[in-house]
């Protein structure tokens, strides 16, 4: 069956998040808004000017903008945020418009854009525009390109967009400290005729990594090796929304990262082809399979597959640790120890006391469920259920949720895989 | 103490050997002596009553003073009864008071003392001499009685002088009653606190032991190093060290105690209370301690009375001081050619060389000097009195402190560590290590609970008088201090 283009887009009116409204009202003017809840990947109203496929930010907004004389004008407010990673922890983070990640900024080549940061942080900031060609007093290099903004001023950062891809936004004054701190955003350019074949879904996923100290609110900015958080647009599993798609979708999923180290990403289920990076577009001569692709530090890289595969799909990062919550590094192991004797004697002078560790961790789960307490604002290793038991993992881990009844522009959770009879793993129960 | 030695005593006597003429001479003696001196014989309880008084006012336990030997096996029934079940600090008291030897021993002092007193009221006796001399004539007989009088003037000041120092003997015996008291106190209270704290210590130790074999069963799987192994190994190792050494100290204190209470065999094997009692939750306000210790401090007084009796020995030797000897008496003699010749004798020192300056000016410096010495006595007091309140008030401070800031702070890193291994974000050796620092804490708490114990019977001691009774201990502690054996979840 073929649809037309036009009715494609038609059809994706009725969706999405982050709408650009078009505001009558100039937002720089807006007061500074504080901790904003995060917006599900669930469906908003598509202005009918919209001419792309507009992208969902799981777990995150698209920033709005208004039109000024051809401008397209959006406002960042650069402010600490609180934000929460998952249930039962919130962390004291900077970011933009009350997010961290700032909100996804989409425009269209060609497009001229101006957006106003105001700085709401307690020291100078900036921002730059990750893989963007633009004079170079507008790329945001603090002190190179331009005075730091001051707290409490609002800069203008004004250029037409000449390409289309994926980019980033981030802070590049005190640049360390503040993208310690998560400040960053993604920055979607779209071509003018999108060509084909034609994207039905299109998620952008801030990969991101923080030393919070558990016991503790804040990320440690002098942190350089030992990070122990890590996140998909600042969530961790399972507190980020699974990626919802339709059976036959065709699918591009944009990931980008400013952590301190790289993260092999990886899709169960399916292969898929890396089609762009912060640098353009492949050919598509150049393209390759892969199931898992590196994204380096400082690095976008864009997939496409074909959602061919129904059911619920990891999708994740393949460091293990890294889909891990805080662990204690220096932890005893006590893989193969027999505890039972001892146990006794350290139960006596501790009574809540329980032996752990002999046969792996997975005694995490059932400490959790016993409602063994942590410290405060800290969450278990690894936790989160599926329908059959504990998901044991945390951090960088996501959902792709594929189901052949899901209707165009629903992003809503479809709830657990109902599998066909005979197609999940069973028992081998004796005669 | 008694009479000063320049009274000599005369032994010049003429007599004859008509019994009518001894008689009236005896007679005569017999009453003046019985009509100045008092009463001859020595009671039997030589003042202690009046120790028995002055013991009472500051110590609630009975002073006994064992002198027969079936008195000897109610004293051993006795302390078998309070010896039985727990031995608390007033049995222990009472049963130094009853059994101390060395107590016992100083009690005769009264006993000499009482002699003295009584040597002190006794006339000399009168002399009798009688010569008998042949010649070619014939015999003479001379036969004399004499009185040394000197003693007879001195008698009312010698007797005086005598009960003032028998008043600083009891004084004295009193002040080993409550210095014995106070030093039973003392070593109860470092006991208990000993026997406290090592139970804890025992409880540490059994903590190392845990980390020890719970290192040998990793190593043994393969998961620990044989260095790493080892040194848990060695912290088990000394902390037994650690363990036995205080054990042993904990047996020499108790030796102490048992000395003082003379204990010996079976009746060493006393046990205490568990628990040393809770501090008052506010001390009582004592006022005018320096000044009450100057009154009741029973050294002090004795030294007064040494002083007092310094003075009475300087009055009656300058009253004196020119009569050295002073002799009466009568001789009868028989002369060789039978005549009877009677008459007074009368005798004295002539003070042409020595009246008595160099006896003066000895009695005028001893004077002095035990001025001086009790100044020093009553400026050490004052200082003593103020040390020990000093430290009372200070160890109640720390106990205060140690019980309302740091032992809650350990319980709250106990709680935290457990918080942490729960989420395996710490391991079990650091939860052990954070329980042992709590039992450590809670240790040093009952040394300091010891420690304010101590400091109070020392400020009693420099009292010379108990504390108000709102001061005395309470029953059984409820202090929070982590009994390991209790589950009580309270993490």
């Amino acid at each position: 069956m073929k649809i037309s283009r036009r009715d494609m887009l038609l059809a994706s009116a009725a969706m999405l998040v982050g709408a650009p409204a078009v505001a009558t009202a100039r937002t720089a003017s807006a007061p500074p808004r504080t901790s904003q809840p995060a917006s599900k990947s669930g469906a908003e109203t598509l202005s009918k000017s919209a001419r792309y496929t507009p992208v969902v930010t799981p777990n995150g907004s698209t920033l709005p903008w208004h039109m000024d004389n051809g401008v397209k004008v959006f406002q960042l407010i650069a402010e600490p945020v609180k934000r929460e990673f998952a249930p039962g922890m919130v962390v004291n983070c900077w970011g933009y418009n009350g997010q961290t990640p700032g909100p996804t900024i989409e425009a269209l080549e060609g497009d001229r854009v101006r957006i106003l940061v105001t700085n709401n942080l307690p020291e100078p900031t900036s921002v730059h525009w990750h893989g963007i060609f633009l004079p170079s007093g507008m790329d945001g290099v603090a002190g190179l390109n331009q005075p730091h903004i001051p707290p409490g001023k609002t800069f203008v950062y004004e250029f037409t967009l000449r390409q289309n891809g994926t980019f980033m936004y981030h802070s590049h004054s005190d640049e360390m400290l503040q993208m310690a701190l998560g400040m960053m955003g993604m920055f979607i350019i779209h071509p003018r005729t999108p060509p084909a074949p034609h994207i039905d879904r299109d998620f952008c996923i801030m990969l991101h990594a923080w030393d919070v100290d558990p016991g503790t609110y804040t990320p440690n900015p002098a942190e350089m090796l030992d990070f122990n958080m890590w996140t998909f647009n600042s969530r961790i599993f399972p507190g980020i929304d699974p990626l919802v798609m339709r059976l036959g979708d065709r699918v591009r999923i944009r990931l980008a990262n400013l952590s301190m180290t790289s993260h092999p990403i990886h899709l169960h289920g399916h292969n898929f082809h890396v089609t762009g990076t912060d640098g353009g577009w492949l050919p598509p001569s150049a393209l390759w399979p892969e199931v898992t692709t590196n994204v380096p530090v400082g690095s976008i890289r864009v997939i496409e597959f074909i959602a061919d595969n129904p059911g619920d799909w990891a999708f994740h990062c393949h460091k293990s640790h890294h889909t891990m919550n805080a662990m204690g590094h220096t932890v005893p192991n006590m893989l193969g120890v027999d505890q039972k004797d001892v146990a006794k004697k350290v139960g006596a002078l501790l009574p809540d006391y329980m032996a752990m560790g002999e046969s792996g961790m997975g005694d995490m789960g059932m400490m959790q469920d016993m409602g063994m307490p942590l410290p405060e604002n800290t969450l278990p290793m690894a936790t989160g259920n599926g329908p059959f038991g504990p998901i044991e993992m945390g951090g960088m881990l996501t959902v792709v949720k594929i189901r052949a009844d899901i209707a165009p522009g629903d992003y809503r959770d479809p709830g657990w895989y109902q599998h066909p009879p005979g197609t999940v793993a069973y028992e081998l129960k004796e005669k | 103490m008694i009479v000063a030695d320049t009274i000599k005593k005369q032994v010049i006597v003429n007599g004859s050997n008509s019994g009518e003429v001894k008689r009236g001479v005896y007679s005569a003696l017999a009453l003046s002596v019985l009509v100045i001196s008092g009463c001859a014989s020595i009671p039997r309880e030589a003042g202690f009553a009046d120790v028995q008084q002055q013991v009472a006012k500051r110590l609630d336990q009975k002073v006994q003073w064992t002198r027969e030997a079936d008195q000897e096996g109610a004293v051993t029934q006795a302390v078998r009864v309070l010896l039985q079940d727990e031995l608390t600090m007033d049995e222990a008291v009472q049963i130094a008071l009853l059994n101390n030897r060395a107590l016992q021993a100083e009690y005769e002092r009264l006993g000499i003392a009482q002699t003295d007193f009584v040597q002190a009221g006794l006339l000399n006796n009168p002399v009798f001499s009688a010569e008998i001399l042949n010649s070619s004539i014939g015999t003479e007989r001379t036969f004399s009685v004499a009185e040394d009088f000197l003693n007879i003037f001195t008698l009312s000041a010698r007797k005086r002088l005598a009960a003032n120092s028998f008043e600083q003997v009891k004084t004295q015996v009193s002040a080993q009653v409550w210095k014995l008291a106070g030093e039973v106190k003392s070593m109860y209270y470092t006991v208990n606190g000993d026997e406290q704290a090592l139970e804890l210590l025992r409880t540490v130790v059994g903590a190392t032991e845990a980390s020890a074999q719970l290192a040998q069963l990793q190593m043994q799987a393969g998961t620990l190093s044989r260095l790493n192994q080892t040194l848990q190994q060695t912290f088990y190792a000394q902390a037994v060290l650690d363990l036995a050494r205080e054990e042993t100290e904990l047996n020499s204190h108790r030796e102490q105690l048992n000395r003082l209470l003379g204990l010996w065999g079976t009746d060493v094997a006393w046990h205490m209370p568990p628990r040393l009692a809770e501090p008052p939750a506010t001390l009582p306000p004592l006022e005018r301690l320096e000044a009450r210790a100057i009154e009741e401090r029973l050294d002090l007084i004795a030294a007064k009375k040494e002083i007092d009796s310094i003075a009475m020995t300087l009055d009656a030797s300058a009253q004196y001081r020119v009569l050295s000897i002073f002799g009466i008496g009568f001789t009868v003699q028989r002369t060789s050619d039978g005549e009877s010749l009677r008459g007074p004798r009368l005798e004295f020192g002539l003070p042409l060389f020595d009246q008595g300056q160099a006896k003066i000016a000895l009695l005028q410096s001893q004077l002095r000097a035990a001025q001086q010495r009790m100044n020093g006595l009553a400026v050490d007091i004052r200082s003593q009195v103020r040390t020990a309140r000093h430290r009372w008030v200070a160890t109640h401070d720390q106990l205060k402190y140690r019980r309302d800031v740091l032992l809650p702070l350990h319980e709250r890193i106990v709680q935290e560590t457990q918080f942490r291994y729960n989420g395996m974000l710490a391991g079990v050796y650091d939860l052990l290590i954070a329980k042992q620092n709590q039992i450590t804490s809670a240790r040093a708490y009952i040394q300091t609970l010891r420690d304010f114990w101590i400091a109070q019977a020392d400020l009693e001691q420099a009292l010379g008088m108990r504390l108000t009774a709102s001061a005395a201990p309470p029953a059984a502690s409820t202090l929070p201090i982590p009994a390991p054996s209790h589950a009580t979840g309270d993490l």
